[in-house]
């Protein structure tokens, strides 16, 4: 907007070049699927719908680096369809497939895995219905961010995006019910192993919740996928005997309530630079200072986990492992 | 012993390759990661000094750089400046070989050079306000208070610092995490004088250029 | 020697201790060497800038250079920066860090001329002033 040529030649360049690294990306997630049999559940319904439509909203980017093709394009609606095709494709889907992943290491239940599938589609499908036309809509000349419009060429395709928009919203709703459900139903659910995924890296073999300590024993780490070596060792009958585990102390950090009450007196003293309330900056600047001198001098940072109780966290959890 | 992202000690016997040492000692983490934020802060300064370089001319019929900087006032500053980045040098040698006197004597110098530069700066800011030269009077001056004012503020974090570090020194003594947090400040203070040898240059020396 | 360690700390100084040579006053002269240095390259900015000791358009590059070294010299003898395999990571940091600071500065730049000369010349200029 305003530059010359030469500026917007080096800015076209730049933008396809997004491009190259990314790709490599593309086919490293591909490739963690080689050689495996997948099974489709929800956290690997999400990673593939993420590939998918973060891989279409990458394309379209790269056709808006084109500098006459984006001196049409930017700040219409196809701009707008491209960057939420990006960020729901890459930034949600992928989120909550971390979510679906990962909720039972942290929370000691996995999810409800039919209302996760629901929510998976209706989000998918709804995806699509709402966007897709946005591109469209983009290249029929309507841009972003107008009050009202007059154009009848374009109500077709906003009452299918607005169909879509209905679909996303019954996803969302899914995710809340799986959500309650899986915490209604958490007894039934619960994730006693510590694997509920087969997993083969080693974050799967700890507790579900894992302790405080994380590792009671150093793993130690001489090929890739120890845990899944580790596994199919346990599994072979005439593999070498387990040596008996020896338990010594953990140091561990303490825990502080400095950030949070630093963050307060940030919001604090935001608040107040911004409407120019002078006192209540200076009161907020002092309060994170005072709270950062009391956090400084504190003489004790670490405390010491005895190793009996690590011990018989330990043997309970191996005990639920391998009964 | 399970260690979380650096240990305390190296052990002494013979290490086997660097994949195979482990985690590196608290002492370099913790450098190595402040070297890291200084260079955002770099970064930062980088952009301020881009928008200063970008509106040096937009006066709007207000006063200029060559009407208002006084050179002797930045030569006298930048000589503290750059004195207290010395006596921070040998400050940190006292720390390292534990001579308390030493460390106290050389931390009040670093402190008083680096007061005299910030009382000069103030002076300075106060004289450009009072002769209408205000931040709001043109682009080209809100970006100069906005650079040099940054800078300030740096400088009058720093020496704060210092004196929460001295009251540390006296109260602790040269324990591991008080020796850590001395040499964060050192590199801090270093990296000021280095952005200080840019500002000089570019604001006051260039600016001064007809 | 250094089997020890493999990484330096930016700004420690060697790691070499009283038995491999490395004495007090010794530690101190870098210090020292680096502060003649600075002083010495300050006052020569001084002096270019005020006299007509450069040839004047020369001026703001011969201000830069003698900026960039003083910075350097600032790296080598107060921080310690040197080009030792102990010292690479923290090389590897400050290069990266340049890098950016190059792009903004010089980027923000080169794009602002431009937006700069594509502007519309003023009124006067395309006799667009009014009729009264």
């Amino acid at each position: 907007m305003g530059a010359g040529a030469n500026v917007n030649a080096v800015f076209g360049v730049m933008t396809m070049v997004i491009a190259v690294p990314t790709g490599v990306k593309v086919f490293n997630w591909l490739f963690t699927m080689y050689g495996g049999r997948v099974r489709f559940t929800v956290p690997v319904l999400w990673s593939i719908g993420f590939m998918v439509t973060f891989v279409i909203g990458g394309m379209t980017g790269v056709l808006m680096a084109v500098p006459p093709a984006d001196f049409q394009l930017h700040n219409s609606l196809f701009l707008v369809a491209h960057f939420h095709n990006v960020i729901i494709g890459g930034v949600v889907f992928g989120l909550l497939a971390g979510f679906n992943y990962w909720f039972p290491k942290a929370f000691g239940f996995t999810l409800d895995e039919r209302w996760g599938k629901r929510a998976f589609w209706c989000w998918f499908i709804g995806f699509y219905l709402a966007f897709m036309p946005l591109y469209v809509l983009g290249l029929l000349g309507m841009t972003r961010r107008m009050q009202h419009y007059d154009n009848v060429d374009w109500q077709p395709w906003l009452v299918l995006a607005a169909v879509g928009v209905a679909v996303i919203l019954a996803g969302i709703v899914c995710q809340v019910v799986q959500l309650v459900v899986s915490i209604r139903d958490r007894a039934q659910l619960r994730d006693v192993t510590g694997d509920p995924w087969n997993g083969r890296t080693l974050e799967w073999s700890t507790a579900s919740p894992p302790p405080a300590w994380n590792f009671a024993l150093l793993p130690r780490v001489a090929e890739r996928d120890t845990y899944w070596v580790r596994k199919k060792l346990a599994h072979a009958k005439d593999g070498p005997p387990t040596p008996p585990r020896e338990y010594e102390p953990i140091e561990m950090p303490k825990n502080s309530a400095t950030g949070f009450v630093t963050a307060f007196f940030a919001v604090v003293t935001g608040f107040a630079l911004i409407w120019h309330i002078w006192w209540m900056a200076a009161l907020g600047v002092f309060g994170a200072f005072v709270t950062l001198l009391v956090f400084a001098f504190r003489d004790r940072e670490e405390f010491e986990m005895a190793a009996d109780k690590i011990a018989q966290f330990d043997r309970g959890h191996q005990a639920e492992v391998a009964p | 012993m399970n260690v979380a992202v650096a240990i305390h000690d190296i052990q002494r016997d013979a290490l086997p390759s660097a994949s195979e040492a482990g985690p590196a000692p608290k002492r370099i983490v913790v450098a190595y990661g402040f070297w890291i934020f200084l260079l955002s802060d770099i970064v930062m300064f980088s952009a301020l000094f881009a928008a200063y370089a970008v509106l040096v001319r937009a006066t709007a019929g207000g006063p200029t750089g060559a009407q208002l900087f006084n050179q002797v006032s930045v030569a006298i500053e930048t000589t503290c400046l750059l004195a207290s980045s010395y006596t921070c040098g040998l400050m940190s040698l006292a720390v390292g070989s534990r001579r308390r006197a030493a460390t106290y004597f050389f931390a009040v110098v670093t402190f008083v050079l680096g007061a005299v530069f910030l009382a000069l700066e103030i002076r300075e800011f106060a004289g450009m306000i009072a002769i209408g030269a205000t931040p709001q009077r043109s682009a080209f001056l809100s970006s100069f208070f906005a650079l040099v004012g940054c800078h300030g503020m740096h400088v009058a974090g720093g020496l704060i610092w210092l004196a929460v570090m001295m009251a540390q020194v006296a109260l602790k003594g040269f324990r591991a995490n008080v020796e850590r947090r001395l040499f964060c400040f050192a590199l801090f203070w270093h990296a000021l004088d280095i952005i200080w040898v840019a500002l000089f240059t570019v604001v006051y020396l260039m600016g001064a250029l007809p | 020697m250094t089997a020890i360690r493999y990484d330096r700390a930016p700004g420690e100084q060697s790691t070499l201790t009283e038995e491999q040579g490395e004495t007090a006053s010794g530690r101190a002269l870098v210090y020292t060497i680096g502060l003649a240095l600075a002083v010495i390259l300050t006052a020569t900015s001084f002096w270019v800038a005020n006299t007509s000791l450069l040839w004047a358009p020369g001026i703001p590059l011969g201000l830069a250079v003698l900026a960039i070294a003083q910075m350097g010299v600032h790296l080598v003898f107060f921080l310690h920066i040197t080009t030792g395999p102990d010292n690479t990571n923290n090389v590897l940091a400050l290069a990266f860090g340049v890098l950016v600071v190059f792009l903004v500065v010089a980027g923000s730049l080169w794009i602002m001329a431009n937006l700069n000369d594509n502007m519309m010349p003023p009124p006067e200029l395309m006799n667009l002033h009014m009729r009264h």
